[in-house]
């Protein structure tokens, strides 16, 4: 009976310890991004959409699609992206780790910080809160720090 | 009992008809012109009705908008002419009428007015120390753009009061004026084809938000009359007018756009929300909370997920970022959530109980009319109570959170049968009462959706008798005996305006000391307990040494917040 019980309990715990280790999403899951304006040609103002299972989360996932917008899918609206799509499909795994790394952050900027617009914050019906917030990504900086990696060259374009 | 559960059912109703509506978290600063008008034979009173109204407390949370007097006449006479009577007052036709003449006569003043540099200025500066409440962005006044014209205009509200009755009643001594009152607000769909920052007044529309028939009566009293009373060199009908303009800006609470909202700020370790006394947010003040939600089809809606109340004003005259702490009450909050101002002017509180008295069966036997009977077949122990009280939240005057001050009336009926034949075949005898009449202070400590609390009362307890003969009534009143009480309980927010409590006490009743015979309301005989060796015997022999209207109690109680006064 007590042997019984060990087992069922280790398979228990095996249940919630693999279902609770999960693996943080690396690339953005939102993909709203509105580019509003150009600021002094050396950054965009977009209005990003986050998705997340708390506030921090939604907010991250905000920032991340903005920087993706900015690098690679220009977003909606009238700003570029600073990858064509040869560069994006041969810069696949740097894409990955640029995000996984961390070093994305470097290059955004909430000018919501520390206040959420309410009208800007929903819950949607599976539980996920989705926050939108205002991001400034510092768009000449990134695009050194992309011409430094090799991702992109230089003389292509103007920003 | 029944009205116990209408109560929950009413409220239950009510807070199932709050989900599903989208609410605005931005809170505008807003404008508010009044418009006082008086049509037909009250036309004369059109000066005093504008005076009253230019006199009124304004409120820190709005912008006021003055009209020169010559431009209100001009509305005043287009409206004299279009048959304005309370019957109409709500129909259509007479809506669009009034909308017309506002637009033709004052509407581009009322625009100018709220626009004006001055009071751009103004507002701005209040708006720009707090980008959460605020009606445009944190640029300077110097970079005012046309989408803050724009939100400013559809910030622009008129009260439109227009006085149609005058009563006199009770002999002269009360004046009572009545009003239709509209509120508007305007509604400009783009800033497309605009003159500078002016509109085209084709573009303007005028929403009508609410229609409320307000009063104004003033009744004349020894202290109102003496020259204690500030206002005692107005006459009756400034008095009336007086009361009615402050009626105006009392039906605004209810006005969702007029209730003052915030954002919670944070939640860890207080829950904090971006107003202040800047906003005129007092010590108390509720505030229901809501998630914005959307779903599936891309529709936005805000739900109700909870209440709580002020526990300490954050001072954001002095510093913008200085927040006020909010009490949560019911629900579990988050950053970003919207709370919406919510009025409880007064509760209003119900009981129903069970006390230990002591009333012995021979008490009132032997006083003319009574006869040698006993009113009672035994001994009174207990009764049943009933009351109905008024509780105000002093917090606000007195700066200590939940504290109470109330009055309450409480009629006990003793639990025994009572004697129907009295021995003089004509007269009758009703059912015996008590009737307890207090003062109370109350403090409640919120635990979550729990509060305990600690009520002291003092007032007068009295047990009557009470019947008729053929020509009258008779009434044999066992005299007003001072009582003193403590009641402690606790009591459970249903929702934010109904609370469940339950509650124990004990009220100790100094002893009877007179009896009063009254017939047909007038005195007929008093019997002092101290005036003779007489009465000293009578007392002692009936009973009436025994006789104890206070004890213990227990009580259930229903308290209801009401959101304004009639």
């Amino acid at each position: 009976m007590n042997k019984k019980l060990i087992i069922f309990s280790i398979f228990i715990y095996l249940l919630i310890s693999c279902s609770s280790v999960k693996e943080p999403r690396v690339l953005p899951k939102s993909n709203e991004v509105e580019c509003l304006e150009s600021i002094q040609g050396n950054s965009y103002k977009y209005l990003a959409w986050g998705f997340g299972y708390n506030n921090a989360e939604a907010e991250e996932d905000a920032l991340k699609a903005a920087v993706y917008a900015a690098m690679i899918s220009g977003g909606a609206g009238n700003c570029t992206s600073l990858l064509d799509t040869e560069e994006i499909s041969k810069s696949k795994d740097f894409i990955y780790e640029f995000f996984k790394k961390g070093v994305w952050y470097e290059f955004v900027i909430n000018t919501n910080k520390g206040y959420i617009n309410p009208n800007y914050r929903l819950k949607t019906e599976s539980g996920e809160i989705k926050l939108g917030v205002e991001v400034i990504i510092k768009t000449k900086e990134l695009r050194e720090y992309l011409i430094q990696q090799k991702i992109i060259q230089k003389t292509i374009y103007g920003l | 009992m029944k009205i116990f559960f209408l109560l929950i059912l009413t409220s239950l109703f009510m807070l199932k008809a709050e989900d599903k509506k989208f609410i605005d978290a931005e809170f505008y600063r807003k404008s508010i012109t009044i418009v006082p008008i008086a049509v037909g034979g009250l036309s004369g009173y059109e000066d005093t009705f504008i005076k009253s109204v230019n006199n009124l407390e304004i409120n820190k949370r709005y912008d006021y908008n003055y009209l020169d007097k010559n431009k209100i006449k001009s509305l005043s006479t287009k409206l004299n002419k279009i048959n304005f009577s309370i019957d109409s007052a709500e129909t259509k036709n007479l809506i669009t009428e009034i909308k017309k003449n506002i637009k033709e006569t004052i509407l581009m003043d009322i625009l100018i007015s709220a626009t004006n540099i001055d009071s751009l200025n103004s507002r701005f500066e209040r708006s720009q120390k707090n980008s959460g409440v605020s009606a445009s962005s944190k640029e300077k006044i110097s970079t005012f753009t046309i989408e803050d014209a724009y939100k400013f205009y559809n910030g622009t509200y008129i009260s439109l009061p227009i006085l149609h009755k005058e009563e006199r009643v009770d002999t002269d001594k009360s004046l009572k004026t009545l009003a239709s009152l509209y509120w508007f607000r305007v509604n400009i769909d783009s800033v497309s084809n605009w003159e500078g920052f002016m509109p085209n007044i084709n573009q303007v529309n005028l929403d009508l938000l609410e229609y409320d028939n307000i009063s104004g009566l003033f009744t004349a009293n020894k202290y109102n009359t003496s020259d204690k009373d500030p206002d005692f060199k107005l006459s009756p009908i400034e008095r009336s007018l007086k009361i009615l303009s402050e009626n105006i800006l009392i039906s605004s609470y209810t006005i969702d756009d007029f209730k003052l909202r915030g954002v919670i700020q944070d939640v860890t370790p207080q829950i904090t929300l971006d107003l202040g006394n800047r906003e005129d947010v007092k010590l108390d003040d509720a505030f229901v909370i809501y998630e914005n939600k959307i779903d599936n089809g891309s529709k936005v809606y805000s739900e109700y997920v909870g209440f709580g109340r002020v526990k300490e004003v954050g001072d954001n005259n002095k510093n913008a970022e200085n927040r006020s702490i909010l009490f949560p009450i019911i629900g579990s909050y988050d950053q970003g959530y919207t709370a919406v101002s919510h009025s409880q002017i007064i509760d209003i509180v119900a009981n129903i109980g069970y006390g230990f008295i002591n009333i012995p069966k021979t008490v009132g036997s032997g006083l003319p009319i009574i006869g040698d009977g006993p009113i009672f077949k035994d001994d009174a122990s207990s009764a049943l109570n009933l009351g109905l009280g008024f509780y105000y939240n002093t917090a606000p005057l007195s700066n200590i959170s939940q504290l109470f001050a109330g009055v309450n009336v409480s009629i006990g009926i003793p639990l025994v049968d009572q004697n129907t034949d009295m021995d003089n075949e004509f007269l009758t005898l009703n059912p015996t009462t008590t009737l307890e009449v207090n003062l109370a202070v109350m403090k409640k400590f919120w635990v979550s959706r729990m509060n305990f609390f600690t009520e002291l009362e003092f007032g007068i307890n009295t047990l009557k008798f009470t019947g008729g003969y053929p020509d009258g009534d008779w009434e044999i009143n066992l005299g007003y005996n001072y009582g003193i009480g403590l009641n402690i309980g606790g009591e459970y927010a249903i929702n934010k305006d109904l609370n469940l409590a339950f509650q124990a006490g004990y009220r100790f009743v100094l002893p009877v000391t007179e009896i009063v015979l009254m017939v047909d309301g007038k005195e007929e005989a008093k019997y002092p307990k101290d005036f003779s060796q007489e009465n000293k015997d009578y007392f002692e022999n009936t009973g009436l040494n025994d006789l104890i209207l206070g004890g213990l109690r227990f009580e259930m109680r229903v308290s209801y917040s009401l959101q304004k006064l009639f």
